[in-house]
């Protein structure tokens, strides 16, 4: 799978919310698309000295490279009437809880102001921005599994787990998970093989 | 009765005709402007067939809808339809009724081990992990 993408050149800190969008529409890769821009609201927010960090749906999809996509890209942030306002800036308008971008067709989804226990930087182009870490987030979709009775998020939580095994803090996830009463999932994630492939 | 589809400038929209025989020949006659392609590709919507509906008689909105999704879309008009239906799409997934797309199904074996494979080459050739646990999107 070859990653498409248009020079990080284009891209600068200094660009104008108008200037971004135009040079954003023409990115192919869907996936760095959405990353970029979450780069821009990012450096826009912190200059408030404020943070935004992917979460949910966007962060399973980034941490799978796009093999579980997400809708929307749900954010959490210390605080969400600025990053509404750069939101808004970059044309973005609200439909319910949601922020959305017809040029684009790409919505934003802030879940919440607080901020993920142990959140990792990623750098795309010249932007940095924070993503939840894979602990919590397998945590999350665990949660999700069990008490809103979501399977699929199980499977994500299964693939997440074995994908980045080896770079897991598995004490952390195993104390974690027992305060949010999901250990007995943890532990069939952890001890349930896939099949093998071929004969 | 059928669709017809009119190109004007770069949009193309969509109109319920029937042919008509006259002097030996058969014409096409408007019966009503159904709208823009974008907007009826997936179904005719129910405020559009109840307004037809109000004009002419009889319409089978299955076989009309049956011809519409017939009908080939180009790029633009996919990108369009993407645009106007992710709100809805968002709004579903909210209300957490269900997995959009697979209605809650769980894979089937074999599925998910592929995919975890795939996912795991992709991440590694779109993301470069650094000590400290930076992730750069290449």
């Amino acid at each position: 799978m070859s990653v498409k993408r248009t020079s990080s050149k284009t891209y600068s800190s200094a660009l104008t919310a108008k200037s971004f969008i135009s040079r954003l529409r023409k990115e192919p890769n869907e996936l760095r698309k959405k990353m970029l821009l979450l780069g821009y609201v990012t450096s826009r927010v912190e200059k408030k000295k404020e943070s935004v960090f992917l979460v949910g749906g966007q962060a399973v999809e980034t941490y799978t490279a796009g093999q579980f996509t997400s809708g929307d890209i749900d954010v959490a942030t210390s605080d969400s009437p600025s990053t509404e306002k750069v939101l808004k800036s970059l044309g973005f308008r609200q439909i319910g809880v949601i922020w959305f971008n017809e040029k684009l067709g790409v919505a934003f989804d802030i879940v919440g102001d607080f901020a993920p226990e142990r959140p990792r930087t990623l750098k795309v182009g010249p932007y940095k921005t924070r993503i939840v870490g894979v602990e919590e987030l397998i945590l999350d979709r665990l949660s999700a599994a069990k008490f809103w009775n979501i399977p699929a998020d199980y499977e994500k939580a299964k693939v997440l787990y074995d994908n980045f095994e080896k770079q897991l803090d598995k004490d952390y996830l195993r104390e974690i998970a027992k305060k949010k009463k999901v250990d007995d999932l943890l532990l069939r994630i952890t001890e349930t093989p896939w099949p093998k492939l071929g004969r | 009765m059928y669709v017809r589809v009119k190109k004007i400038g770069s949009k193309r929209y969509a109109y319920l005709v029937e042919g008509v025989s006259k002097k030996g020949k058969v014409r096409q006659k408007t019966l009503a402007y159904l709208g823009p392609l974008v907007k009826i590709a997936t179904g005719v919507p129910d405020e559009i067939s109840r307004r037809v509906d109000g004009k002419v008689r009889n319409v089978d909105w299955n076989k009309i809808n049956m011809d519409i999704r017939r009908i080939p879309l180009d790029f633009d008009e996919l990108q369009e339809i993407k645009r106007n239906m992710l709100p809805r799409v968002l709004i579903r997934r909210q209300n957490r009724s269900q997995d959009i797309g697979r209605g809650n199904r769980p894979r089937v074996e074999g599925e998910l081990a592929a995919l975890t494979i795939i996912a795991r080459r992709g991440f590694n050739e779109m993301f470069r992990t650094l000590k400290d646990g930076t992730l750069v999107m290449r």
